[in-house]
């Protein structure tokens, strides 16, 4: 075997190998050339395995020649593939598209309810200010329920609060201040507290629900003022409402404060020009608050001359009203999931 | 409260509010009277004039309507059609003119009458919603005096305006019109007249006397007798301003005492003189047992604890709430003792409350009334009584007051209202308003003062009384925006309550709704729904066989509170499927009610009742989504999913979901598609499908499940995070498919496996997961077979895990699953 006739053939191979692969119509075709022609089987190896019957001398010239070949055809391959990989990449991007107007996969949403979100908003600005969540019993004394915050047996404040009753001493609770009672069983002044909960009273038309929810902060210490009644609540609707809506006390009665005061805050809604919301007034009611009445603190052996107090108080729904629009109480205990859905805030 | 500004014009100055009632209502709510309504009646009137009719001609087509010329003062003649028959040329008459709206929203316009152009309507008195249907014939003719062009409203004296106020229970003394002027005059500091109390008084002794035996309830009593008197209709000023203040109109006799109690806050009452017997009215607690029939005919049983107002046999009245039918005025009256007295607020109220009635006299006397001027109103209305239905007085008045009501000291101090405010009052300030209020102020020493509250003020007792008085009358927008300068000890807030924050949030982001319901329902409902309560005990949560019931309930649909949250949640469904909405996922977190079970400490201890805080859930419909991922998979399952998610988020790893036996599932759950709520061998609950015949009833076309679980239960056993460390080595799966019967759990299976691995210590421990992923039966498998394939994953903390070691555990999970439960390997 000559050594003209193998040099002939390697390049022979390589230059057929060198025009089928410049001929290569994909990556694919490529890859089966490379393989005929450089694979464990193929054309080079057969070469390869011809040099095992060579002399000492032979092998290296050889070798070296099938080498450079090689060399020669690995490196043409890979300019070929990317070549073909990258306009076959152009081709792939041009066939597909995805129309991304169609709604994607969907993954539920959840959402609370308005009247526990309303809680939870009121209770994280109020923990802010040092105040710390109490809550109570459905079914209360009249001990606590009324009692206990100045209104004994028989006093006309009775009849502002319809009550149910559960028996001669038991009522569904008319408001969260019996957790004001209770607290001050448990826990001695400096106190703040915030009471949320389900109340009751046998009222029920347009605007009156009789299962409805409350909040009222409660803040018990050595001095106390109504100013700074007045500047918490005024915080606290900036925090809810939104920074820059005015507070307005107005005087008004509740047997466990004195002084006592309603709560009337700018319209959320038109920012206190005058809307439907507010009847064009520019404001809304949105809870009652005053300084505790000695009475409630002395019930509950707390000395009103060294500690004073004071509380506020919102209906929860109310606040809902204002802040989201919603315009029937009935939806509040409907349920109907196209209500429900758009409080996932 | 309705007020009316011309009546209170008789006693304090309040002309310039007539025209701007606005004012007055800001000054009056600012002052803690809420005016919640204003009307003016001059509006009601608009464009309605007095006219003069220049010339009254015939109809040209008609022959019962008259065709008029009249003036108006405008300057303009308005020919107007008229149908009546009693009016003549010359006459004063009504005009509506177009514009008016008369009563009954009966707009006037311009119109052609029968071809003939009609610029208005003359009105009778009817028409201007002065007299019923019937009561009067023809247009009403004024007298010729009446300034042609004048206002009606203006000519008839019915440019009132009327206010509704809000008056809160502590402030009785505004609940009449002489008390209002009394704050107003306060407010504004203006003079208030009292009214004309001047009696005619014949020669005579009063033929009635006095007694009071229980002085206790009732205090004071002062009657005078009214001779010759004549009973009949009121004059027209006195009806109209009872029925603008919302009264209606009896008789002259009974209408003084209704409106001197307007006027003056004091009820009265007047008996005829022919039925007292024995000629004393005694003051004295009925007699137990004793019938007695009110004014309107309602028959009650007295148990003596009750004060009435007496005649030597028997009761004439409920003192202070209601007359007797037996004494009352009629036709035939001619002599009258009219009563003027002072109960005490809680005999009254408890009178009240007893019967369930409801007077005007009751509310002002429940409230408190001055005790002071009891004998003053009565010469009012005594003189009153004179003017309008004639007679005369008995010469003596009767007033029996054995222990005046002494009136409140109290000690103030400026520096107190300072602190109180929060912000600087100054001295002078305070005693002008001090003084305005009608109380005697005594300064004791700088800046302390002894005050004696007015009589007709009964809420002002302490010195925070006083002090809200100040911040009232000096206008609450004087309080500054501080905050409490003091100092608070750090708290916790109460469990509960950050539980249901927790739970709320996570159920949230796991695609569910939350629900809030009444804590209360109908009795008949929740016993229907629930079914036998002793299997819902069994699986865990604590319902007893009774309601807690309501004693006053608003009707039947909430007359008991919730023993379980289902059958509120479930009529969510109802109303929401029916509603258009066919898919629904909510949750609620709320309690159930009980009786306190003997030895069980409740969460609010006192009260006799207990709670346990529930969590509930109601699925319905279910998913098929445009990319089709999700199957119509049925809604129990869907339901486990989130259920499974929660509770393992909740740090509940450990709780299980085991089928119910037979027999033992609540009776609204599809017997085969419901299970019990396992924790550590305790059951917490239950979830299921609601059973097919419930929905059938209900014609509910779509699956419905439910759930419900104790949440105590449940929290007490919530375990914090633990970390677990997180291997970096390679993981190998095998999946194993295991046919065996349809009764075998595949759950049993996933437990078994997992209990093998455990008992084989090291090298079971590599086992990292296992997950049910394909569920199939088919007739190839046999009947009743059921193949389940599971996947496990291997994985070690240590090494790369090599296939002989995997595949050695494998076979010994899987010989383990054949042998035990009965299954074969699926070629």
């Amino acid at each position: 075997m000559s050594q003209t006739s193998l040099k002939d053939r390697i390049e022979a191979i390589r230059v057929q190998a060198e025009n089928e692969f410049k001929a290569a119509q994909n990556s694919r075709e490529l890859y089966e050339l490379k393989v005929r022609i450089l694979g464990k089987t193929g054309s080079f190896q057969g070469i390869m395995k011809e040099m095992g019957g060579m002399s000492p001398a032979e092998k290296p010239v050889a070798g070296k020649l099938l080498n450079e070949a090689k060399v020669a055809l690995e490196g043409l391959y890979s300019d070929c593939e990317s070549k073909l990989k990258t306009s076959e990449l152009d081709a792939k991007l041009k066939s597909e598209s995805l129309d991304l107007s169609l709604p994607g996969v969907p993954t539920s949403f959840g959402a609370q309810h308005p009247v526990s979100l309303v809680t939870e908003e009121i209770t994280v600005i109020l923990s802010r200010m040092g105040y710390s969540i109490r809550t109570g019993p459905l079914i209360e004394t009249d001990r606590n329920n009324f009692e206990g915050l100045n209104v004994p047996k028989d006093h006309p404040a009775r009849d502002m609060q319809d009550t149910f009753y559960i028996d001669e001493t038991h009522v569904l609770r008319t408001h969260t201040s019996p957790i004001q009672v209770r607290t001050y069983e448990n826990e001695k002044p400096p106190l703040r507290i915030a009471a949320p909960g389900s109340v009751f009273r046998c009222d029920s038309d347009v605007s009156h629900s009789p299962n409805f929810h409350q909040i009222e902060g409660i803040c018990v210490d050595k001095k106390v003022s109504m100013s700074d009644l007045k500047g918490t609540v005024t915080y606290f609707v900036g925090e809810f409402f939104g920074k820059g809506l005015k507070t307005r006390f107005r005087p008004s009665f509740f047997p466990f404060t004195e002084p006592s005061a309603e709560i009337d805050c700018q319209c959320a809604v038109c920012k206190g020009k005058g809307c439907r919301m507010c009847s064009n007034t520019g404001w809304v009611e949105i809870g009652g608050s005053g300084l505790i009445h000695p009475n409630v603190l002395s019930f509950a052996g707390i000395d009103p001359k060294e500690w004073q107090g004071f509380a506020f108080g919102f209906g929860i729904e109310r606040m809902a009203i204002i802040k989201y629009g919603i315009n029937d109480i009935r939806l509040f205990s409907d349920n109907n999931v196209r209500f429900l859905e758009q409080f996932s805030v | 409260m309705r007020l009316s500004l011309r009546w209170l014009n008789d006693f304090v100055d309040v002309k310039e509010f007539m025209r701007d009632p606005q004012s007055l209502a800001k000054l009056l709510t600012g002052a803690g009277l809420e005016v919640e309504g204003i009307e003016d009646q001059g509006k009601v009137f608009g464009h309605v004039i007095v006219g003069h009719i220049l010339e009254k001609g015939k109809h040209p087509n008609a022959d019962r309507l008259s065709l008029c010329q009249v003036a108006t003062g405008d300057g303009v003649v308005h020919q107007i059609v008229c149908g009546a028959q009693n009016h003549n040329t010359n006459d004063r008459v009504v005009v509506a003119l177009p514009g008016a709206v008369l009563p009954g929203d009966f707009s006037i316009k311009h119109s052609k009458i029968r071809g003939v152009e009609s610029g208005g309507m003359l009105c009778s008195e009817k028409e201007l919603g002065l007299k019923k249907e019937g009561e009067s014939e023809g247009i009403l003719i004024l007298p010729t005096d009446a300034p042609i062009g004048k206002p009606f409203a203006e000519y008839m004296g019915l440019d009132d305006v009327l206010m509704d106020l809000k008056v809160t229970p502590n402030r009785a003394d505004c609940l009449s019109h002489y008390g209002l002027a009394l704050e107003i005059g306060c407010l504004l500091g203006r003079e208030v007249k009292r009214p004309n109390a001047e009696i005619k008084e014949g020669g005579w002794q009063s033929e009635i006397g006095v007694e009071i035996k229980d002085a206790e309830l009732g205090p004071r009593y002062a009657g005078r007798m009214v001779k010759g008197v004549k009973v009949g209709a009121s004059p027209d000023w006195l009806r109209r301003r009872l029925e603008a203040v919302g009264l209606k109109s009896i008789n002259n006799v009974v209408d003084v005492t209704n409106y001197v109690m307007m006027e003056m806050g004091q009820p009265l009452h007047a008996f005829d003189v022919r039925e007292i017997k024995g000629g004393v009215i005694e003051v004295a607690r009925a007699k137990s047992g004793e019938a007695f029939t009110t004014l309107d005919g309602t028959d009650l049983k007295l148990d003596g604890t009750e004060l009435t107002i007496r005649d030597r046999e028997r009761a004439v009245a409920l003192a202070g709430v209601i007359g007797g039918k037996n004494s009352g005025v009629n036709e035939t009256t001619t002599a009258v003792f009219i009563e003027s007295a002072y109960f005490t607020p809680g005999a009254v109220r408890r009178t009240m409350r007893k019967f369930g009635l409801d007077t005007d006299s009751g509310y002002r006397f429940a409230r408190g009334i001055n005790p002071e001027t009891t004998a003053d109103v009565l010469d009012r209305a005594t003189a009153l009584m004179i003017e309008v239905a004639g007679g005369e007085a008995s010469a003596n008045r009767l007033d029996v007051y054995p222990a005046p009501v002494p009136r409140p000291e109290i000690n103030v101090n400026v520096a107190t209202v300072e602190a109180r405010l929060g912000y600087k009052v100054e001295a002078v300030e305070f005693e002008m308003w001090m003084k305005r209020l009608g109380g005697e102020l005594k300064q004791i020493s700088p800046g302390q003062y002894r005050f004696v509250s007015p009589a007709h003020r009964k809420d002002l007792l302490i010195e925070m009384d006083l002090v809200e008085e100040f911040a009232r009358l000096n206008g609450y927008d004087k309080l500054l925006d501080t905050l409490p300068s003091g100092s608070f000890s750090p708290a916790t807030h109460d469990e509960i309550a950050v539980l249901q924050m927790r739970v709320r949030r996570q159920l949230k982001g796991y695609g569910c709704l939350e629900a809030v319901n009444y804590a209360f329902t109908g009795d008949r409902y929740q016993k229907e729904f629930l079914g036998d309560v002793q299997k819902i005990r069994d699986a865990g949560l604590l319902v007893q066989d009774d309601d807690v019931r309501i004693v006053n309930p608003l009707n039947e649909e909430i007359n008991v509170m919730r023993r379980s949250l289902l059958p509120g949640l479930y009529r969510n469904v109802l109303s929401n499927f029916r509603g258009g909405n066919e898919l629904g996922r909510l949750f609620e977190t709320g309690v159930s009610v009980h009786r306190t079970v003997n030895g069980r400490s409740e969460r609010y201890p006192g009260t006799g009742f207990g709670e346990e805080l529930r969590l509930g859930f109601a699925f319905w419909g279910g998913e098929v989504d445009l990319w089709g991922r999700k199957e119509a998979a049925e809604v129990t399952m869907i339901l486990k999913g989130v259920l499974e998610s929660f509770w393992t988020s909740f740090g509940l790893s450990s709780l299980k979901v085991v089928a119910f036996e037979s027999g033992m599932a609540p009776s609204f759950l599809h017997p085969g598609k419901s299970a019990v709520v396992m924790l550590e061998g305790e059951p917490v609950g239950f979830l299921g499908a609601v059973h097919p015949s419930r929905l059938a009833q209900d014609k509910i076309r779509v699956g419905v499940s439910v759930a419900e679980l104790s949440l105590e239960k449940m929290a007490a056993a919530v375990k914090a995070p633990r970390f677990k460390e997180v291997s970096t080595f390679p993981s190998a799966e095998r999946d194993i498919a295991f046919v065996a019967g349809k009764e075998v759990a595949a759950g049993a299976m996933v437990e078994l496996i997992q209990k093998t691995a455990r008992g084989l210590d090291a090298q079971g421990r590599i086992l990292q997961g296992l997950k049910v992923f394909d569920v199939f039966e088919g007739a190839s498998l046999g009947d009743g077979k059921r193949s389940v394939a599971i996947r496990m994953t291997f994985q070690s903390l240590e090494s790369t895990l090599s296939d002989d070691a995997v595949n050695e555990l494998k076979g010994k999970l899987v010989d383990a699953v054949c042998q035990k439960l009965g299954a074969v390997v699926r070629g």
